[in-house]
């Protein structure tokens, strides 16, 4: 995600303040949309083909 | 934390935006103590009110707010009642069209909301934003989602609360808009949305 909860919740409020001008809000909560509606249909096109891994992690580890 | 799901629509008519959607998305994350969960809903008539009982089903929210857009409104107005019928003037996103007929063949005429209409558009209108109570939600897909959740909760003999909110056109909207059509900028729209749950939320 590009903007936490909170960092759009402390947006909101810098608007509420008068720091930030609505427009900039509001592409911040489109950004976040757009991200998660891509995630949403990452997560349905995975589904379809049979699986879906949200993480894969790899850990390695080297002997010195 | 209890729940709040609220819903907006999907741009429809050729529109490129929604502002029911532009709104919710800029909904805070908290409202007095109620976490807030958003879904962008289909205009259409079978899908959009199907969504909106699966979300729901998922979140099992003890408030639901679906907010829609209402053309031609000057105001933000929650709505009094859902009635049990469909008649559309235009296709849904769908390609449906039904006309002069029943939603639900078993259900009741009509459902009331179950949250404070009336409180909610004072408070609006307090808080400096054009607000009033509209008794009817008209007969498109606004309309069918209002009354589906409502028969639905009644149904299950849910405690959650439930109504509609319709929102005008955005000023972006009413640029391209051939005839003189009133608008309300989104970020007003969004000071009402949020009076009218703080007043929700701590309606007993």
């Amino acid at each position: 995600m590009s903007y936490t909860d909170d960092e759009l919740e402390e947006a909101l409020e810098q608007y509420r303040r008068g720091e930030l001008d609505f427009e900039d809000y509001k592409r911040m909560c489109d950004e976040a949309d757009r991200e998660e509606a891509e995630e949403n249909y990452r997560r349905r096109a995975a589904k379809k083909r049979g699986g879906w891994q949200p993480f894969v992690s790899v850990v390695f580890t080297f002997d010195r | 934390m209890e729940k709040i799901l609220v819903t907006g629509f999907e741009p429809f008519g050729g529109e490129k935006t929604n502002p029911s959607w532009e709104v919710v998305k800029a909904l805070p994350q908290v409202i007095v103590g109620h976490a807030v969960v958003r879904e962008c809903i289909p205009v259409s008539f079978r899908r959009g009110p199907a969504a909106v009982l699966e979300a729901i089903q998922r979140e099992n929210p003890s408030i639901v707010l679906c907010v829609g857009q209402a053309g031609g409104r000057a105001k933000v107005t929650p709505e009094f009642v859902g009635i049990n019928y469909a008649d559309a003037r235009i296709p849904d996103n769908d390609g449906e069209q039904p006309q002069a007929t029943r939603l639900l063949a078993d259900a009741p005429d009509a459902h009331f909301s179950t949250l404070p209409v009336r409180a909610m558009a004072q408070a609006m209108v307090d808080a400096g934003v054009p607000a009033a109570v509209s008794y009817s939600a008209g007969t498109y897909v606004c309309n069918a989602v209002l009354f589906s959740v409502l028969d639905a909760l009644a149904a299950s003999q849910s405690t959650a609360r439930a109504g509609f909110v319709h929102v005008p056109n955005s000023p972006e909207q009413a640029c391209h808009l051939a005839k003189a059509t009133p608008s309300m900028s989104v970020a007003l729209m969004l000071q009402g949305i949020v009076s009218g749950l703080e007043c929700v939320c701590s309606w007993g």
